[in-house]
């Protein structure tokens, strides 16, 4: 990285506090409500992976917790580590409330078999999204970056853009359309884009970026970043490609793009990844870290599941194997990743933008004391006994653990959020505090 | 085990080769002869080199860094940089006398001036020596022991000229007689053309250079890479000592070498100058030199962000008017150049090859 590069940067490009942290405090929230649904509904959600119950759960997941958070994310992350501003910052409050206002009602719409409320979520979804993307591609696409993160935001963008035209063309059909084509087919590319495209290349290259900085771990050589990269681009396209040329494929040959075309990106993900990431996390240069590492441990260590759940599930026809690939996928390794990245991204934003300027000029708190590290801890328990009792009530179709998941889930999204409040309240004592950058 | 058995059987081909050499014209030294004297296959020579060039290249090399060592320990046991400039000749007759297959290699070699893939090397050899003779001449007319309107650039190839025309005609003659009571004669004939007062030097002298102190603007934050120098066989030690020299007397220079740079690093401890080496790739070396006025450099690159950050606003906040000062952070701060910018402190920093960074600060007003 050249200094030039590095001098273009001004806090000016920095958005406020107040662009990131609704996204971030809605996120917890909808991953809070999805746990109140399971929780509500025991192992009735969890026994068919389209059933009312399990689309709303899993959009509050993927659209609600995921995507606002990786959205909010995004705003800071493409001028920091991309070095150029995303433009008209302001409409980030209006993707904030269409996309908001879209989850609450796609899972309304979901839950309660009720296509006008669908249709209104479509509305709100793709209204949100277009006054996302455009401005985030714009600064992304533009940016002279060329590392493996910068690369593996674009393909992320290209990956959301993509999702969010398939789930329209979907959502029509739950809508009282006709549904465009074979349904699994369909749910098997929206899957690919969504999770391996948007929130796996996002996932994975965040990651490089986060956990050296925080945790001072080896940097993961360029040569394993981009084949990770490479191996996600090809799982991620080859679905889409599939469907597109299902005319001409046939009806075999169509279905076995779409199951086994994602192959790459599930090693990439699931095993490559995990596997590279935790290696830099063992042969970090500070040993003592941050208990969020954690997150990041059980969350790479539940990735390689995630991949044995999608074998079963693309050979098998139970559907708790899907099921089980879903849950483990979403809640057990990408929630969280994200949870972890939470516990440090948000406290340091914090103390970046009001305690910094003060650095040197008068005591201030370190980023640590921020946010206490029982609080971090309090919520990977909760986490991670989610996750693990969520399996077991799949597997088994016991109700009360699906109960008992969606509850720690819930907890899990209450304490996240109450973890964002927390460390969002604090400002400096003195006068000073006027130097917050719009916050 | 299996990578100290690999690295000694280097060696012995290295060894093995420059013993032939001595013997043997360097067109008729091949991989069969080679192989034959370390006493192992031809295929099992081309598991540790790729061709007969490669090996020559080794030679050289293993040679440079004897060459090295021997400077290194001439510049900690010798103060005068004429009797330095004197052993130095006695060293590089004394290693013919022990090694002549590389007195034919270079020779030929320098002869020949073909473009051989050891070309480079062979070229960084002589040019390192040249180097060296130049900076005992500089810092002799800093003392006024030579005359300051000897160029020390001629003066060192003239020496140079003076050794290789004597191995030459030593070769030729069969190698007969000894070589070190020559190195004696040599230099004292070298020396004494650039006394003051003699031929070479005029009569009238010229007024030594002062050492003027450097621009207030001279940067902090000079970085030198000798890598490309290297390739095309230039010894870089002028470039850094130039380099230091433009340096602000707080300032601190970051210079990257394929090798550890040990006559340097010696002749900068001399100087008063600390020296820390890193290796920040494979085969990639990284000097961080501050001068003996300069502040040391802060390592902060153990710790987790932002206190990085904090530490250096902290520093930053306390610096007099002028005052610089030296971090390793690490990586690239990008958050935090702006805060800095916003208080008024100057920065300049430096990415290092293994993602760290350099970075210095000043205070402007």
């Amino acid at each position: 990285m050249s200094l030039r590069a590095m001098r273009g940067l001004s806090l000016d490009q920095a958005p406020p506090l107040s662009v990131v942290l609704p996204f971030f405090v809605a996120g917890a929230l909808s991953a809070a409500a999805a746990g109140g649904l399971l929780a509500a509904d025991g192992s009735a959600a969890l026994t068919m992976p389209l059933a009312p119950t399990t689309l709303g759960a899993t959009h509050l997941i993927t659209i609600g917790l995921l995507m606002l958070v990786m959205m909010g994310a995004l705003y800071p992350m493409i001028p920091v580590v991309l070095g150029v501003p995303v433009p008209w910052i302001r409409l980030s409050h209006g993707v904030f409330v269409m996309v908001g206002a879209g989850v609450g009602l796609l899972v309304a719409g979901l839950t309660n078999s009720r296509a006008d409320l669908v249709a209104a979520a479509m509305v709100g979804l793709g209204l949100g999204v277009a006054c996302f993307l455009p401005p985030a591609a714009w600064a992304a696409f533009r940016s002279p970056a060329k590392t493996p993160t910068a690369w593996g935001i674009r393909f992320a963008l290209l990956s959301l853009a993509a999702v969010v035209l398939l789930g329209l063309l979907m959502a029509r059909g739950h809508a009282g359309s006709v549904f465009p084509g074979d349904r699994w087919l369909f749910v098997r590319v929206h899957v690919a884009l969504g999770v391996l495209g948007w929130i796996g290349s996002l996932i994975v290259a965040v990651s490089w970026q986060v956990v050296p900085m925080f945790y001072l771990a080896k940097e993961v050589p360029g040569w394993q970043r981009y084949s990770v990269l490479g191996a996600l681009v090809l799982g991620v396209g080859l679905p889409p490609l599939g469907l597109l040329l299902a005319p001409w494929l046939g009806s075999a040959l169509t279905e076995a793009a779409v199951t086994y075309g994602a192959s790459p990106a599930l090693f990439a993900l699931f095993v490559a990844h995990p596997w590279v990431t935790l290696k830099s996390i063992r042969d970090r240069r500070r040993k003592r870290a941050h208990p969020s590492v954690l997150f990041f441990r059980c969350g790479l260590a539940t990735a390689p599941l995630v991949g044995g759940a999608a074998i079963l599930a693309s050979i098998s026809d139970e559907p708790r194997w899907d099921l089980l690939y879903g849950f483990l996928a979403l809640v057990g390794w990408a929630a969280m990743i994200v949870h972890g990245m939470l516990s440090r991204i948000v406290p340091f934003l914090v103390w970046f933008h009001r305690f910094s300027p003060l650095a040197g000029l008068q005591p201030i708190p370190s980023m640590n004391a921020l946010l206490p590290a029982r609080w971090t801890r309090v919520g990977l328990g909760l986490h991670a006994g989610a996750v693990g009792l969520g399996a077991v009530g799949i597997l088994t179709g016991h109700d009360f653990a699906m109960r008992g998941a969606g509850a720690l889930l819930a907890g899990t999204g209450l304490s996240l959020a109450a973890m964002i409040v927390h460390v969002a309240l604090q400002r400096p004592a003195s006068p000073a505090a006027n130097l917050d950058l719009g916050s | 085990m299996a990578r100290a058995k690999s690295y000694e059987r280097r060696a012995q081909i290295v060894e093995a080769a420059l013993a032939l050499l001595a013997d043997v014209p360097l067109e008729k030294l091949t991989t069969r002869l080679i192989a034959k004297q370390v006493g192992v296959s031809q295929p099992a020579l081309f598991r540790h080199f790729r061709s007969r060039d490669a090996i020559l290249e080794a030679v050289i090399v293993a040679m440079r860094e004897r060459l090295s060592l021997a400077a290194t320990q001439l510049l900690e046991e010798t103060p005068s940089p004429v009797q330095r400039a004197r052993g130095l000749v006695q060293i590089l007759l004394q290693n013919a006398e022990v090694h002549p297959g590389l007195v034919r290699l270079v020779l030929a070699e320098t002869a020949d001036a073909g473009e051989r893939p050891y070309q480079a090397t062979l070229d960084h050899l002589v040019s390192m020596q040249r180097s060296l003779f130049a900076s005992f001449v500089r810092s002799a007319q800093a003392e006024k022991e030579l005359s300051a309107r000897v160029d020390p650039e001629v003066a060192s190839r003239l020496i140079i000229a003076l050794v290789q025309g004597t191995l030459l005609s030593w070769l030729r003659e069969g190698r007969d007689r000894p070589l070190r009571p020559w190195a004696a004669h040599l230099s004292e004939l070298w020396i004494a053309g650039l006394r003051p007062g003699s031929a070479l030097a005029g009569d009238t002298e010229a007024p030594t250079a002062s050492t003027a102190p450097p621009e207030p603007n001279a940067p902090r934050l000079a970085v030198l890479d000798v890598r490309p120098n290297l390739k095309s066989g230039a010894d870089p030690l002028e470039q850094i000592l130039a380099l230091l020299e433009g340096l602000n007397r707080d300032g601190l220079a970051v210079v990257v070498a394929p090798f550890r740079p040990k006559p340097l690093m010696a002749l900068l401890a001399e100087r008063g100058h600390r020296v820390e080496v890193t290796e920040v790739a494979a085969r990639t070396f990284q000097l961080t030199i501050v001068g003996h006025e300069a502040p040391a450099l802060i390592d902060l690159s153990e710790l987790e962000a932002p206190l990085p950050l904090e530490r250096v606003l902290a520093a930053a906040a306390s610096l007099p008017v002028g005052g610089t000062s030296h971090f390793r952070v690490p990586r690239l701060p990008r958050l935090l150049l702006p805060r800095l910018a916003q208080r008024g402190i100057a920065y300049e920093a430096h990415e290092q090859l293994d993602g760290r960074a350099i970075l210095s600060v000043w205070r402007l007003t």
